[in-house]
């Protein structure tokens, strides 16, 4: 079997009906993790085969025997290797933690557990999850399964490629400034960027802390939201986790969206953006219309800045949140006479180029003589962008448009011009600064064959409208998007 | 707004990285285009914003409430745990990814200088 036949919806069924089992669903992953090494290099570490062939073995009998088990009861799920496993080490696809083994779970992976996720590896990202293409990684690129020759963008990169070539059920991946989504569009999966606090961060290597949060990453919306409802919720060991409950989020993904009113900003759909792009988003709104929602133009003119705003603020919070890697308490060490050649020199090799070049800029961000014309403006920008972007949820439930301006892009075509690369982030960053939820749904495909994906927006604490778009997008665009066989690949 | 090379090595002195003349070279060129880019936003404080952050009980404040400084309204508070005992790491674990270790401590060169 190939995990790519089945929705979540079906896999559950076939499980419950025991017509599929768990040891069929993990390998599965196996084999197709195996077939894709060389051509995707999705993952940097798997998990013990046989451990994970007598994990399946073990919720399979379970079954038989009509135990009550988790909803991710023998699933094969895949892990961002910046979310902390204990015991299958955890790099961030980076030199700096190449050996470390982090002394505990996230709280989202014990959760998963908890659940009967089965963890079956962790996946290739843009090194500490900085970058948009996974090409930042100190374990070489993954791939596009849609098209080799290009990116499955980033920083989640891998975890969007696994779930999409079928080496995963689910997967984790996390969202700084669009980590989730933007891959999950570029590789035709579902991706969710979840309410600032709604799922734990404890365990998620950090980035920016004011933005990142852990997100998951499905074949389709409805086992997005299992997903979320299973590692969502308020966790003592995260001071920013949110004290309220989850929502119901997997009811309301066949809710439809009669009655809802829909905005879309004016650039999301300005020249910048493709024209491949543009059609099939424009597509997917006129359906969702047609589907009963309402949809206007929305102006958001603070938008320009959010590019700048997001990189100022995120790469301060990195070059603050970074400073523990100095050699000492873990992580790769630089051989040095003095002390301080240690915490020169063990960063200076640690990290790669992208780190740096973040490092860099966040520190000069807050430098003396350059912390108000950057950071404080960055921090003003941001709180203009939160109150414009949330006081248009007075007047819309929802906010629709691209994920990108483009679809995945080629190797190496943007890896040496990190302007271009951040830019192209413009659609994502908001949801990141406003603390608003996001997701990004597969809208159809271009004439190329490339997957488009379209983004949904609302409200903070609103998941559950969210999912209601984007199962209606989903519906009405067909179902979930498979890629092409690729011959001998 | 370019950067030059000296400003560039100072943040690097400043953010304890080791860079070679190349990496220096080409990062104060990145800083300086992307700073360029960003300088939009620069003038948002010239012009006069008070350039204040976002808090955090703002980002957890729901509804309307989060719109105005001046209506007041429910706000999420931050929760801070209950100082009570619990399970931590033991040295052991907590030396377990040190490169370097002795006598139960991480490892370091020699930084104070010499007693006479």
């Amino acid at each position: 079997m190939r995990l790519t036949d089945h929705t979540f919806r079906e896999i559950v069924r076939g499980l419950e009906s025991r017509e599929l089992s768990s040891r069929d669903l993990v390998g599965a992953a196996l084999e197709a993790i195996h077939s894709h090494t060389d051509t995707l290099n999705t993952f940097i570490r798997i998990a013990d085969p046989e451990q994970l062939i007598g994990m399946a073995r073990a919720v399979d009998d379970a079954r038989a025997r009509g135990d009550v088990l988790g909803p991710l009861a023998g699933i094969p799920v895949a892990v961002k290797d910046n979310i902390a496993t204990r015991g299958l080490g955890t790099t961030c696809a980076s030199r700096m933690l190449e050996s470390f083994d982090p002394p505990y779970d996230a709280t989202a992976v014990t959760r998963l557990g908890a659940a009967g996720g089965i963890v079956i590896g962790k996946t290739n990202m843009d090194e500490f999850a900085m970058g948009s293409s996974n090409e930042h990684s100190f374990y070489g690129p993954a791939r596009n399964p849609w098209d080799v020759g290009r990116v499955p963008g980033g920083s989640s990169g891998g975890s969007a490629a696994a779930v999409a070539a079928g080496e995963a059920v689910l997967a984790l991946g996390s969202d700084t400034g669009g980590s989730v989504r933007q891959p999950a569009g570029f590789c035709g999966v579902v991706g969710v960027k979840p309410t600032y606090g709604r799922i734990s961060r404890y365990g998620l290597i950090a980035f920016a802390s004011s933005f990142d949060q852990i997100g998951p990453l499905a074949r389709d919306v409805e086992g997005a939201a299992v997903l979320l409802e299973v590692i969502a919720g308020a966790d003592h060991a995260d001071a920013t986790s949110l004290r309220m409950a989850v929502p119901e989020c997997v009811t309301a993904v066949t809710r439809g969206v009669a009655g809802l009113r829909l905005g879309v900003p004016e650039r999301f759909l300005g020249p910048d953006v493709d024209s491949d792009v543009r059609e099939r988003v424009e597509l997917a709104v006129t359906r969702l219309e047609r589907a009963g929602a309402t949809v206007r133009s929305l102006a958001l003119p603070s938008l320009s800045h959010a590019v700048a705003a997001y990189y100022l603020i995120a790469d301060a919070e990195a070059s603050a949140n970074l400073a523990r890697y100095d050699g000492v308490g873990f992580g790769y060490r630089a051989a040095a006479a003095d002390l301080d050649g240690v915490f020169e020199r063990s960063r200076g090799e640690g990290f790669g180029l992208e780190v740096k070049r973040r490092i860099m800029l966040g520190t000069y961000a807050l430098s003396a003589g350059y912390r108000d014309r950057y950071y404080a403006s960055a921090q003003e920008a941001r709180r203009c962008i939160t109150s414009e972007l949330l006081g248009a949820f007075d007047e819309v439930d929802g906010i629709v448009g691209p994920v990108s301006p483009t679809v995945a892009f080629g190797l190496g075509e943007r890896v040496s011009d990190p302007l271009a690369m951040y830019l192209s982030d413009i659609f994502t960053v908001p949801a990141n600064l406003t603390g608003a939820a996001a997701i990004s749904v597969p809208c159809g495909t271009t004439s190329g064959g490339l997957p488009v994906g379209i983004q949904v927006i609302v409200d903070r604490f609103n998941e559950p409208t969210m999912f209601a778009v984007a199962g209606e997008i989903e519906r009405a665009s067909g179902g979930p998007l498979v890629p092409p066989t690729r011959g001998a690949a | 707004m370019a950067v030059s090379i000296d400003e560039a090595r100072r943040a690097a002195r400043l953010a304890r990285l080791a860079l070679d003349d190349g990496e220096l070279e080409m990062l104060a060129a990145d800083l300086s285009a992307v700073l360029g880019h960003f300088e939009s936003v620069a003038e948002l404080t010239s012009a006069g914003a008070e350039g204040r952050c976002v808090t955090t009980p703002e980002l957890f404040a729901s509804g309307s409430d989060r719109r105005s400084d001046s209506v007041p309204g429910p706000r999420h508070d931050v929760v801070v745990r209950q100082d009570a005992v619990g399970v931590m790491l033991t040295a052991e674990e907590a030396l377990r990814n040190a490169p370097e270790s002795e006598d139960g401590q991480f490892s370091v060169p020699g930084f104070l200088p010499d007693e006479p």
